[in-house]
């Protein structure tokens, strides 16, 4: 069984007098420790289908199974839950709770897990060593480069032991140096602890990372490609 | 996942909650001290307001009952509807002797009133004839209190009066003067009576400086020719509390077939003050809501606005519906509580200060008196109203936090995270 399957997604938008399909149809399927991309120009529709695979926005029409568990009909708090259990997010900015440092940030997703508070601590420290901040569990938002920041969240992200970590343009606002080492330590964590991503980028740094890599273009799946 | 983890599932801890709601609120200080300067204000005023309100309730309530009403009036059945003398009560002595055998009772007294006329000879004023125990009387009032020209009268002083200012004034008489009184006997016979003038007595108090007359209970009795018997017998009770037992015990006791009435219903004045007590305190306490909670209202709303992507952020982690809740919630608890306490802090330092010094209000000292109020207020708090400013805290916090925690549990996600 996939991890995560959709079948024909259908997600429409009214912009003003406009009525723009985000999504055209999209059936996808993504197994254990992948690490996909979805890659597309602006509008193409892959943050869209990134915040439905994430139980964040709902299709007008198609459904969505991650391990089997279909989510769509389910209440908002209902979707809370299901993300708390089985996702976690990496944005493309102001990932981080402001008023908590890094290892409280972390510490936050195991605390509305129901774990104790000496294990999410340990925890954190042990992911926050694992993305290379080991030094820094509290500093805040305004101490930590934009680099760093995204470093904290993929922590936060891992430590949850989710089935998939959704990142949506996740090296945006990072120069190029600072991108390739947070997708470095993206595919590490893939490689060492079979965690599946899927990403949402038009980033050449992200695409280039990619094993399989699914172009959208006009809410529709244009090309699909195992990479290496 | 554990079944006991789950169970813990989206419960965050009231350390965090309140973490949080602690650096939230320094998020923006300028905008926290602003809403917390009003608090302070409100809470303030509001403490010191029902500490002077209670002070002066209370002074009011001790001095209508000690001026001369007592905690407790007893008259003969008829007595007080008909105001006839003839509806006096001839025998006190099972009434007196059940007063001497109940601790509670600190003191009492007899008295005849009537109304009549006083006259000298070119004019007449009309009077209250008020016939007391001069050994008796200053036990249970404050009759005495209020001689300011001559003596207090003698037992053996038949024909002594003491009179109102007021009523000196009109009659232009002086100490040492001679007046006639004049009044209905049992049967509506007129009589009368000289008197001489023995004092003066001033009180600010319109029914005492305008009509009071007092003379000796045994002079009035022979005059009236009442023998023994009075038209009323004055209580004063140790406490406040007991007055309802005691009179109870008197109503069951000797009391079937007497007026006996407690000192909150002898004024109408009196009892509706008490009754406004609680009302006046809730008109304030909502008008002290009202004109801070808006303030506060859109101090959460900012707190909201500013932070909608961090509420989207974490609504995307898998925070439900009643953290968010939760969380504004408590901010706005904590914020009030703050503000709250220090305000309580200063106004209850006001008023342990204003207390010792008294706050002088004797330039308005006959229109207080008038009221049977003290010139001189020394605010209070008690229990009652602590627990009213606790529940304003409470109501307020809530009422502020209410509205914006239930707005951002309305948030989607996805759009929150794409405001700026």
């Amino acid at each position: 069984m996939a991890l995560i399957e959709t079948e024909n997604l259908v997600k429409t938008y009214r912009l003003g007098d406009i009525t723009v399909r985000a999504l055209n149809g999209v059936t996808l399927s993504v197994g254990n420790e992948e690490f996909v991309v979805l890659a597309g120009r602006s509008g193409s529709g892959k943050t869209t289908l990134l915040n439905m695979l994430g139980a964040l926005d709902m299709p007008d029409s198609g459904t969505v199974r991650i391990k089997g568990e279909e989510f769509i009909n389910l209440s908002k708090d209902a979707r809370a839950l299901f993300r708390l259990r089985h996702i976690g997010f990496v944005f493309q900015a102001y990932n981080l709770i402001r008023v908590l440092s890094a290892r409280e940030n972390v510490a936050y997703v195991l605390e509305l897990q129901g774990v104790p508070k000496s294990e999410r601590h340990r925890r954190a420290d042990h992911w926050l060593n694992e993305v290379g901040l080991g030094d820094m569990g509290d500093r805040r938002h305004d101490q930590l480069s934009g680099g760093q920041q995204q470093r904290v969240a993929v922590a936060r992200a891992l430590a949850a032991e989710p089935d998939i970590v959704l990142a949506d343009e996740p090296t945006a606002n990072l120069d190029s140096g600072t991108g390739q080492q947070l997708l470095d330590t993206m595919r590490h964590l893939n490689e060492v602890h079979k965690t599946t991503f899927v990403f949402a980028s038009h980033d050449p740094v992200v695409i280039g990372a990619a094993k399989r890599l699914v172009r959208l273009d006009d809410g529709r799946i244009a090309s699909d490609e195992i990479k290496r | 996942m554990s079944e006991r983890r789950r169970a813990h599932e989206h419960h965050l801890s009231m350390a965090t909650y309140m973490a949080l709601a602690a650096r939230n609120l320094t998020r923006n200080s300028r905008r926290t001290a602003l809403t917390l300067a009003a608090l302070v204000v409100a809470i303030g005023a509001l403490t010191f307001l029902m500490g002077f309100m209670n002070a002066y309730l209370v002074g009011m309530n001790e001095n209508f009952v000690l001026v001369m009403n007592g905690h407790i009036q007893i008259y003969g059945p008829e007595f007080k509807d008909s105001n006839l003398i003839d509806d006096y009560m001839p025998d006190t002595a099972p009434i007196t002797a059940a007063l001497d055998g109940d601790d509670r009772v600190r003191a009492w007294t007899q008295r005849i009133t009537a109304s009549g006329l006083a006259s000298v000879a070119r004019s007449t004023t009309s009077v209250a004839v008020v016939g007391v125990d001069p050994l008796r009387e200053p036990e249970v009032g404050r009759l005495r209190t209020f001689v300011v020209a001559g003596e207090w009268l003698a037992p053996e002083d038949a024909g002594g009066v003491l009179l109102g200012v007021d009523i000196a004034d009109n009659l232009e008489v002086e100490l040492g003067d001679k007046i006639v009184m004049m009044t209905q006997g049992p049967g509506g016979d007129i009589v009368s009576e000289a008197f001489r003038v023995r004092g003066l007595l001033h009180s600010g108090i319109p029914d005492i400086d305008r009509v009071l007359a007092l003379v000796t209970l045994s002079s009035a009795q022979s005059w009236l020719g009442l023998g023994d018997g009075a038209t009323e017998i004055v209580v004063r009770t140790h406490e406040f509390e007991t007055v309802d037992a005691v009179a109870d015990a008197l109503v069951a006791g000797v009391g079937q077939s007497l007026d006996i009435r407690r000192w909150y219903n002898q004024d109408p004045l009196i009892e509706q003050m008490l009754e406004m007590q609680d009302a006046s305190h809730l008109i304030i306490i909502a008008v002290v809501i009202s004109v801070v909670l808006g303030q506060l209202i859109n101090t959460m709303f900012m707190s909201l606005y500013d932070r909608v992507r961090e509420f989207g952020l974490m609504e995307a982690l898998g925070s439900r519906r009643r953290n968010l809740f939760a969380m504004l919630l408590w901010e706005s608890i904590l914020l009030v509580s703050i503000g709250g306490f220090i305000g309580y802090a200063i106004a209850y330092g006001a008023i342990l200060w204003t207390a010792a010094v008294g706050i002088d209000l004797s330039a308005f000292g006959d229109t207080l008196a008038s009221m049977y109020i003290d010139p001189i207020i020394r605010p209070v708090i008690d229990l009652q109203s602590n627990l009213y400013l606790l529940g304003t805290i409470i109501v307020t916090a809530i009422l502020a936090g209410l509205l914006p925690a239930w707005r951002a549990t309305r948030l989607n996600p996805v759009e929150a995270m794409r405001q700026i």
